[in-house]
């Protein structure tokens, strides 16, 4: 998907750092410079440049992804073998391409049956959002979608090109159904609901290039442990 | 990238049992609303949507039911379900959907309770 055109010293922005002797994976598109991740210690992206990929750097210092240290390079490596990535076109429809790309992807990894039809639904709707909030069904523009498969779990990340910070739903809220019923608010609006009750982390930034949602689905439930404990309470 | 969604209309029992095959996604809007209002106008007073044909439902789709559940309410209809897969039948119950339009196992057993509660209105 992207082609790497160099490795060598790659400037981000005046004002903003650089990399000197790291190693990244560039390519034009769009008009705009793709490049892996985020240079270390650097955390405000606020590049003239769409950020969103990886970058490695030599000697074992740590790799951020997307602002969070995950590793080294010898592990970044591994799981770049281990990440698929998607560039589907705004229209209604393609999110199920991400859903089978996902469902293989968690297949592989291990997951139940069950714990598949959360992320199918997770991935479908955080991609539906990007094509139709995100980027308004222009089909000339694109959702990227990143599946890595890592020790923790599944990382999912969906992209789209909005110009505009959505504001999902709070972990807590949901979507009034009574009010629904009543006429008294629209029948949409569901997503975001769906995306934060079937995954086991989410998050929901804005980026120079659009909106992004990451979402975690732990191969492990955390649900297990609270289940234990709910089941404690519920006997005192 | 529309998918197909085929519904046909059948009797059984007290039943009007619409039966939906292909994706529920906003695609559908069509042929859903379009066959749940031939029941209607028929005089459907109890329909069963039988989705033991979906493999696909989205949070559109899903708000094409909540709209088909506006319209019964206001006919004084009964709306309900079977054929939901283990994995959609637990989101309509995080969404609430479930106590609004009853979801049974089988077809059966939604014929038995539309039996059961015309004896007893």
């Amino acid at each position: 998907m992207f082609r790497v055109i160099g490795v060598a010293q790659v400037r981000f922005g005046a004002g903003l750092g650089s990399i000197v002797g790291g190693r990244a994976s560039i390519a034009h598109e769009e008009g705009h410079v793709l490049a892996h991740g985020v240079p270390h210690g650097l955390t405000n992206c606020n590049l003239a440049v769409r950020v969103w990929c990886k970058i490695i750097r030599a000697g074992g210092c740590p790799v951020i992804v997307g602002g969070r240290i995950v590793g080294t390079m010898g592990e970044a490596a591994t799981q770049t073998n281990r990440q698929v990535e998607l560039h589907i076109p705004s229209e209604l429809g393609w999110e199920r391409v991400a859903m089978s790309a996902a469902s293989s992807v968690a297949e592989r990894m291990g997951f139940p049956r069950e714990r598949i039809e959360d992320i199918k639904t997770a991935v479908a709707e955080a991609t539906l959002n990007a094509i139709e909030h995100g980027n308004h069904q222009d089909a000339t523009r694109k959702v990227y979608i990143i599946l890595a498969s890592e020790e923790e779990g599944l990382k999912i990340s969906v992209l789209d090109h909005s110009s505009k910070p959505f504001s999902p739903l709070a972990d807590t809220d949901r979507p009034d159904l009574t009010a629904k019923l009543a006429g008294q608010e629209p029948l949409r609006g569901w997503g975001t609901f769906l995306i934060n009750a079937l995954v086991d982390e989410v998050e929901y930034s804005t980026t120079n290039s659009g909106n992004l949602v990451r979402m975690v689905i732990h191969l492990e439930p955390l649900s297990v442990p609270k289940t234990v404990a709910e089941t404690k309470r519920g006997k005192s | 990238m529309a998918q197909d969604t085929q519904v046909s209309l059948r009797e059984n029992g007290g039943l009007v049992v619409l039966d939906i095959r292909g994706e529920i996604t906003t695609f559908a809007d069509a042929a859903l609303t379009g066959a749940y209002r031939t029941a209607s106008d028929g005089g459907a007073k109890s329909i069963l949507l039988n989705f033991s044909g979906v493999d696909y439902l989205n949070s559109a789709g899903i708000s094409i039911i909540i709209g088909l559940l506006i319209e019964a309410r206001r006919a004084e209809q009964q709306l309900v379900m079977t054929g939901l897969t283990p994995h959609y039948h637990k989101i309509f119950q995080m969404m609430g959907l479930a106590q609004h339009a009853p979801v049974f196992e089988t077809e059966d057993e939604a014929v038995q309770f539309v039996a059961k509660d015309t004896v007893v209105s």
